[in-house]
Parts: C-alpha cells; structure tokens; sequence
C-alpha cells in the first residue's frame, strides 16, 4: 500500500504539490486524474524515489522511498517520455534494468516483445512514438514491481494495443497482485479501467474514491418544473455543481444518492424528470467547475 | 529467469554508454605514450650525433628520457591528456542529470545515488587509469628493446601514471562537482572552466594588485609561486607536477576530499534540476559574487594598466564595467532571459563591495604593505641584494636562491639599514616616472631587494628603489664582509669540480655553452681569475660603469648545504645530481684578470661591441614604434660606444629612454644571429 500523508513540493517558487495525502492499496489500478500542471508527474515522480518531497511522508508497504533501494525495487516508473539509450535495441535496455533489478526477468521480456510483435533486436530510434510507448510498458513489466506507475502511458498507444496493455495489467493484477498507478488526461480510458480514482488539481487533491462510489454520489438530473417557486426551493435544496438551462430543460449535476435526488426532485412536482450517472469526465468537469475552473472561463 | 543485481554488471552496464572515453583516452595514450617516447628518442639520437657527447649514447639517452618522463615536457604531454580524458569522462557521467528524461532513468532505478557516484567514479578511474598503465608498459618495453632500461626509468614512468591518475583523478572531480552544481550541459562546462580557473586568476589577480600598488612588492618565493599553480587548479597542479616532480601525497589528499565534496553534493542535488542554468540556488549566488568580483578586479587592473597613464579613474570605470559586464552575462546565463539581467539587486550589492574592498586594500595600502618594518627583536636575519645583482638574475628563482642564502644575521648596522630603505622609502616612493638629474647617472636609482627572516619562522622580501648615494655607505660595508662575498660568488667557496660547463655573455653577444665545457684548464684560469677579482669589488665600481660580462656556471652548490632539492636537473653532458644550478656571477670592468682569462680562452668580450664587429644595426624606440637600419661606417662608429647588452644594462632603463638595438655581430664563422641591446643615451 502507498501511503502519502501531508505530502508538499515545490520547484523554485512555484508549489507544485501542496499537502496531498492519500492512500493507494494494493490490487487496484489507481488513475490519477488532474488538470494541466496539477501535479500528478510530479507525484508520480516523487512516488518512484526520482524527486524527494520537501514536506510530509510517502511510505510504500511501510517504509520511506527516497533512497530505499528494497522499497525502490517494488516500484517501476514508466514516464511521459521515456528515454533509450543511443543506437540501444530493446534487448540492450532490458540487460540494463536487469542489471539494477534483481526480479528482471528476461523471459517474460522476450514474451512480450513477441506478443506485441517488437523486434528486440533493433535499434529503438527506428521505432514510432507508439513503440516507444509499448516498449516502456514492456519494460516496466518486466522488472516485476508490484507497483507501477504509468504517465500518461496510453497517449500514443493504438486502441487495440490499448486493450491489450490493459489485458496486460489485468492478468499481472491477477497473477502477481500488481498495482497499476495511472496518471493521464484521457479519463474515458481511465473510466474503463481504474478501480479508484485520485483528482487533482492545482497541487491540492480534491478527491480520492472508488469509482463506483464516487459515481454512486454524483448524479446529472434532467427536469422541467413548472413552478419556478418550486423550482427554486428545488435548487435550494440540490445545491448543485453545475447548472445549464435549454429552454425549460434544466440540467443540473449535483451531489447525492439517486433516491435522496428523487425525492428532492419529485417534491418540486417535475413535468418530467431523470436522473442519469455521470461519466468520469463529466464527474471531472463538475468537480474542477465547482472550484472555479471553468471551461468558459479559459475560453474567455 | 532471474538476473541477479551486481557490482559487476552495473559497472559493465554504465561503462557501455560511455565506451567513447575510453576509446579515446586509450587513443590518447597511445599517442603520449608509446608514440611520443619513440619521437623524443629519434629526436636525442640525432642530438648526440650532432653535439658528440662524452657519455655512452645509451646511457645518455637513458638519462635525458628519465628527465623528460619523469619532470619534464614528455611527462607534462601525458599529464595533459589525462586531464582532458577526465573532464571529458566526468562530462559524460554526468551529463545525464542535465536532462530531465535521462534523470528519469537513472534514479528510478533501484540505486543508491552513492552507488551510482561509486560507479561513475570507478569508471572514470579506469577510463584514466588502465591506458595509462598500459602507455606506461608500452614505454618501458619499448625502453627495454632499445636497452634503455634502468631502476631510474621505471621509477619515472610509474610516477608519471600516478601523476596521471592522481591529477586526472582530481580534474574528474572538479568537474563533476561543476555539473552536479548545475543543470545544464553548457553551464556545466562553463562551471568546470570556472572551477578549474578561478583559484589561479585570482591569485594571479592578487598578486597583480600587489605588483601594481605595492611599490617594495617582491615576488615572495618559489614555494609561493608553486603553491599557486599546485593546490589553486588540478590541471595546472597536474601540469606543475608533471614539470617538477612535487611530491603527489598532498595532491592524492586533496582528490579525495574533492570526490568527498561531489559525493556530499550529489547526495543533496535535486532532481528537478535537470534543464536549470544551476541546481542549488544559495551556491549559484555565492559563484555569481565571485565571478562579478573576480571580472570587476580584472578589468580594473586592465584599464589601469591597459594605458600609459596608469589613473586611477580608468582603474575605478574598469572596476564597474567589469562589475557590470559580468553580472549581466551571468544572470542571463542563470535566468535566459535578459529581462531579469538586473535582479537580485543584494547579492549585486555583495560583489560590488567586496570589489571595492578589494580594490581599496591595494590601492590605499590598508595593511600597510610599503612601510611594514618588523621590531628589532623579532628579526632573525636579514638579506640584501643592491642593485646591479638584482638586474644581473634572470629569473626570481634564482634571485630567490641567492637571497635566501645571502642572510647575515641581524646586527645593529644591518637593521639600521633596513630601517633607512623603509623610512627613505617612504618619503621617495618608487620613483618610476622620475628621471635622474640631469640625465646622468650619477644618482640614478637602484633596486635594492630585502629578505627578512622572523623569529618566528616566518619571512617577506621587499624591494625598495633607492638614489644609489643613499645606499653606497652601506652597500660598501656589505662588499667588506667575506660572507657576503661568499654569497654573491659562492664559487669563492668551492672547488673547480663542483662547476660544470660555463657560457660567458658579454657586450659581444653569448658565448657556445659548449665552448668552455671541457676546457677544465680554461675553466680553471678562469674561475682562480674571478675569486681573486670579487675581493676588489666596490660600490664604485659597480657605480660608474656597465659589467662587463655574465658568467652563467652550472654549479653543484651541494658543498655549501645549498639547493641540494634540485638533484633531477640533469645537464646536457648527462651528470644528474652534479651540476645542478646554473649560476649568473657578474664580471665587472675592473676585474681585468677574468676578462683576460676569458679572453685567453678564444671569447671576445669587452662594454660595448667593436663597429669592426657589426654588420648592421637596427633601432627600435619603444615610443614611436620606429625603426631604422643603419649599415654605413661611419654611423655604426657612433652606434657600438652606446651599446650594452640588454641584462648587463637593465639597471640604467630607468635613466634611458626606449632605445634598443639590435644588431648583426661577426664572428669566427661570419655573421651570428642578431644580438638584441640597450642603446644608451648620447650624452
């Protein structure tokens, strides 16, 4: 389990993590979610012992990361832009993880690179951006850490090798209770895949739930109410998140449980009513908007 | 499968990516090795057949490769290219932390960053250590295949790979600590010049002060002067001692309190620095105040300097300007970006008054530099040098070796006069721009140098410029005791075999080192000749005219306890240990039996050069950057009185005008080379 309690950083002047705590367990895939320059490569660094945080703890399984070489052993980072070695072939760049990590192991390296058909003989700078992307992956699987953490790993990825990255991460999870940490902006992949979800935004965690929770507490509800003092009281009442009107279809995003919203709903006597769950990106929206970070706002 | 985690593989895994270092310093040394051992060796063989020496070829050049490996230009060559080959390494090594990807890479991975500093440094030992070693193999079986094999040469050549290692070791450091301070690659080199180059500039700088505003400044000592380079720079330390055979124990000491430093600051650099101009901000402040210092201080002495007029107010502009100029480029070096060239208004405010400071200490004598005079107490022993002997030495080490054996005690005469230079001194300042009276040089001023010991172990050298009728009195005293006499000709004490060969430079030009080497009679004649001359040496006689001529004798000073640390000097006959320190003794007008014992021995000398004996004569004057060749007769008459040797005149430059000569001499064989002169005044 990860443990990060009142973590803070900063570069220069700049905050760029500020009194983050949250817990990660073990055996689920955590997505970590967050507006540009939220923070989530710097925590993923910080994470994988690459950064030391300036405030606060992260503890893995217990113990300190920066500079554990054990603790470090169970980590695997796989970064935004991973680096090759010059002229190096996949082959080449596994010996050197072999050589630092003492659970390399070599064959299930040769078994992927056949599975995602990767020649890992040839030289790395032949390959596409998307390659690259499989082969990090690879990489990282490789080592055998129980904890990988993935920046926007899936950007560049093809669907179908998407799908079977993800198959990929569901049968270590099965088989050697692997712990995926994913940070990316793609949420829709997210939502396919994440059993928690980590939100952040401007160096500060706005929340960290199980998903199916998360959406069992946030609801989109489409109504028309006749009486706009009923309407009101209503609204009163939802307090809601986000509030878009077409006509007298009003559309609100608000908080609760479905039946709590029903009742609420129902009292204000609708002429129709739904209460539909929202998409991870809309949970997303609804969130960063009710601290004020607007899509209206950046478009000005 | 399963790989284990190991030393070994590490090791092998990090050196793969840098294999280029190791080409290259392999290349290197092969180069500086092997290659170059086999060149000089072409080049000696040709020497003997040319020069015929007495010793056997072999042996000879056993000798002369020992020499050169061991302190000489051969070992300074290898020294060299270990220190490139360590930069280059340390630049590679690290350069990783310079961009954020490579970071990424490295410290995700399980190891410690102490490991990782140990890898880096073990490589780069390697990178330095095993083509030396090899180079050094190579020479001692290409030594042994020509039969050149001796204790001596393998005692050269492995202090010249530990030279090698010991320095490019230091070097590595150096520059490793200058890309850990920073996080760019271009600011990491920068850092390593600055690093590697700022200890000398400002000592240089210092000392540069003390030249300019300090008129008794003397240069202290060879120890100073080799301090500065050895423990200032590890390249120039490794260049020093390549040359002079230090001993490498304080360096090894100080490589490895320079890999503890990087090795502390890599530990506590943060990663996030990969891409910054530096890593730690407090430091990069701390280096901006002492680059703006370091180029306010240089460009000040520049401006004053750079001029005729010596004024303080160019010195004080090229104090801001320097000031100014170097803040500027290193806040766009640290920000790139040239709107902010002026922030960080007090760490500016911080170098512009260490540079006042600084320049207010020299040029106002804060410490009282020029009127220091020690309490008669707590002086041990003073030496003094007046005048003409002081011109005649033609480097400080000599002259320093002279003074640090020319001490008398301290009696009350001796102090006494030291009191005089002070306090006259004082009053007349250093006379520089101040011509004689009337032009002539009855009062001219001479440089009379100063060394005094403390009780307390500690000494200075001053040197004051005094009218000469200030000090005849006491100069005369000092020609009346024997001790002095000793010193100023110490082959008063010795015997003939402790002189080796001699060249005689007189108005007439240098005689062949050659000539006299194996002259033992001649030799012999002469040196009886100037040991019964010295006793009739006086102020006068030094007064009124211009020496004769400079015997330039290699002497084995052994006997009198003195310079018995130069035994790796080796002659051109080949004598180690023997003749070791060449020695100037002045042949003065009056001592007619040398001059005619020199003459006896087939070499013309004389004040002034013969007209008979110059073909041309061409005039420099300084001044107006003119020159004039005059061949005819009548001209080159008037021309040869005014004519004087450069060193034998150097004393009266201050009573002459810029003029020099340089004329094409006779001899035996027709034409020498040209002759450079003084040309002294037409009166």
């Amino acid at each position: 389990m990860i443990q990060i309690q009142n973590l803070t950083k900063c570069f220069e002047n700049e905050t760029a993590l500020s009194d983050i705590t949250l817990t990660i367990p073990d055996g689920e895939v955590f997505g970590l979610i967050g507006t540009n320059g939220a923070g989530k490569s710097t925590l993923l660094r910080i994470l994988s012992g690459v950064l030391r945080q300036d405030e606060g703890s992260v503890r893995v399984d217990g113990e300190a990361v920066w500079e554990n070489e054990k603790v470090k052993q169970t980590i695997a980072f796989i970064p935004d832009e991973a680096y090759f070695f010059p002229n190096a072939t996949p082959r080449e760049m596994a010996a050197f993880f072999a050589a630092a990590r003492d659970a390399f192991d070599f064959e299930r390296f040769e078994d992927l690179t056949r599975r995602l058909k990767l020649d890992p003989a040839r030289p790395i700078r032949t390959f596409s951006k998307g390659m690259k992307k499989q082969l990090a992956v690879i990489l990282g699987l490789s080592t055998g850490a129980k904890y990988l953490l993935c920046d926007e790993t899936f950007d560049g990825l093809d669907p179908v090798m998407r799908q079977a990255v993800k198959s990929l991460f569901a049968g270590d999870m099965v088989e050697r209770g692997l712990t995926p940490v994913i940070a990316s902006h793609n949420l829709r992949e997210l939502e396919d895949i994440c059993d928690r979800v980590g939100l952040l935004h401007k160096g500060g965690i706005l929340l960290s739930e199980e998903l199916a929770g998360m959406k069992q507490k946030l609801h989109k509800i489409q109504c028309v109410i006749p009486d706009a003092e009923k309407e009101k009281e209503m609204l009163t009442a939802l307090s809601p998140l986000r509030t878009v009107r077409q006509g007298q279809l009003m559309m609100l995003t608000v908080r609760g449980t479905r039946e709590e919203l029903l009742r609420t709903v129902d009292a204000a006597e609708p002429v129709f009513s739904e209460i539909l769950p929202l998409s991870l990106e809309e949970i997303f929206i609804g969130e960063t908007e009710a601290i004020g970070y607007e899509v209206r706002d950046i478009l000005g | 499968m399963k790989s284990g985690i190991s030393w070994g593989k590490l090791l092998h895994q990090f050196w793969k990516r840098q294999t280029w270092v190791f080409a290259l310093s392999c290349t290197g040394a092969f180069l500086s090795w092997p290659v170059l051992f086999m060149m000089q060796l072409s080049n000696l063989e040709e020497t003997y057949a040319r020069q015929g020496y007495r010793l056997p070829l072999k042996e000879w050049l056993s000798r002369a490769v020992c020499n050169s490996l061991g302190s000489g230009m051969h070992g300074c060559v290898i020294a060299f290219g270990a220190v490139v080959v360590a930069v280059l390494a340390a630049w590679c090594g690290f350069a990783a932390l310079h961009s954020r990807e490579k970071t990424d890479l490295l410290h995700g991975l399980p190891v410690r960053r102490e490991k990782v500093f140990a890898l880096k440094t073990v490589i780069a030992a390697l990178d330095i250590a095993v083509p030396a070693a090899a180079g050094c193999l190579c020479v001692l079986i290409l030594a042994a295949a020509r039969g050149l094999m001796s204790g001596e040469l393998i005692a050269a050549a492995l202090r010249a790979a530990c030279v090698c290692f010991v320095y490019g070791m230091a070097t590595w450091a150096t520059a490793a600590l200058a890309m850990l301070l920073t996080g760019q690659l271009l600011v990491g080199a920068l850092g390593t010049a600055v690093l590697v180059g700022i200890g000398p500039l400002l000592a240089l700088l210092c000392k540069s002060y003390a030249e300019t505003f300090y008129s008794t400044y003397y240069p202290a000592s060879r120890f100073t002067e080799g301090a500065l380079w050895r423990y200032t720079s590890p390249v120039l330390g490794a260049l020093y001692a390549a040359a002079s055979g230090s001993p490498l124990l304080p360096a090894a000491a100080l490589t490895v309190l320079l890999l503890a430093l990087a090795l502390a600051v890599y530990r506590i650099r943060p990663s996030e620095a990969a891409g910054r101009a530096m890593a730690f901000r407090l430091p990069a402040e701390g280096i901006a105040v002492v680059l703006c210092f370091t180029g306010a201080i240089a460009s000040g002495i520049f401006f004053r300097t750079a001029g005729w007029t010596q004024s303080d107010p160019w010195f004080v502009f090229g104090l801001c300007f320097g000031l100014a100029l170097v803040w500027a480029v290193v806040r766009v070096i640290y920000t790139m970006d040239i709107r902010r060239v002026f922030t960080h208004g007090a760490t500016l405010a911080l170098a512009a008054a260490l540079t006042c400071a600084f320049a207010a200490y020299f040029r106002l004598d804060l410490a009282g530099f020029d009127a220091y005079l020690p309490v008669r107490d707590s002086v041990r022993s003073i030496a003094v040098l007046p005048g003409a002997e002081y011109e005649m030495l033609d480097s400080s080490v000599k002259w320093q070796s002279r003074l640090e054996h020319t001490g008398l005690g301290c009696d009350d005469a001796l102090y006494a006069f030291l009191t005089k230079l002070t306090a006259e001194h004082e009053k007349n300042g250093d006379g520089s721009t101040e011509l004689p009276d009337n032009g002539k040089p009855t009062d001219y001023r001479v440089p009379v140098v100063v060394r005094v010991e403390l009780e307390n172990g500690r000494w200075y050298t001053r040197c004051y410029w005094m009218r000469f009728s200030d000090v005849s009195e006491e100069m005369a005293s000092l020609y009346g005791r024997e001790a002095y006499l000793d010193a100023l000709y110490p082959i008063r004490k010795l015997e003939d075999e402790a002189v080796g060969g001699l060249s005689v430079e007189s108005s007439c030009g240098r005689s062949d080192p050659l000539t006299l080497r194996y002259d033992r009679e001649a030799i012999g004649r002469i040196l009886a000749a100037l040991r019964e001359d010295c006793l009739t040496l006086t102020p006068e006689s030094v007064k009124t005219q211009a020496p004769a001529a400079v015997i330039h004798a290699d002497l084995d000073l052994s006997p009198l306890g003195l310079e018995t640390d130069r035994t790796a000097w080796i002659d051109e006959e080949g004598n180690p240990e023997r003749y070791i320190w060449s020695e100037s003794l002045i042949v003065w007008p009056g001592f007619t039996h040398t001059i005619a014992a020199i003459e006896a021995a087939g070499i013309e000398i004389g004040a002034h050069p013969s007209a008979n004996s110059i073909r041309e004569v061409t005039v420099y004057d300084n001044g107006q950057e003119e020159t004039e060749t005059f061949t005819d007769r009548e001209t080159l008459e008037k021309l040869a009185p005014r004519m004087v040797i450069r060193e034998a005149v150097t004393r009266w430059m201050r009573i002459q005008t810029d003029c020099f000569a340089s004329a094409a001499l006779r001899t035996g064989q027709g034409f020498m080379e040209y002759q450079d002169f003084m040309l002294l005044e037409d009166n």
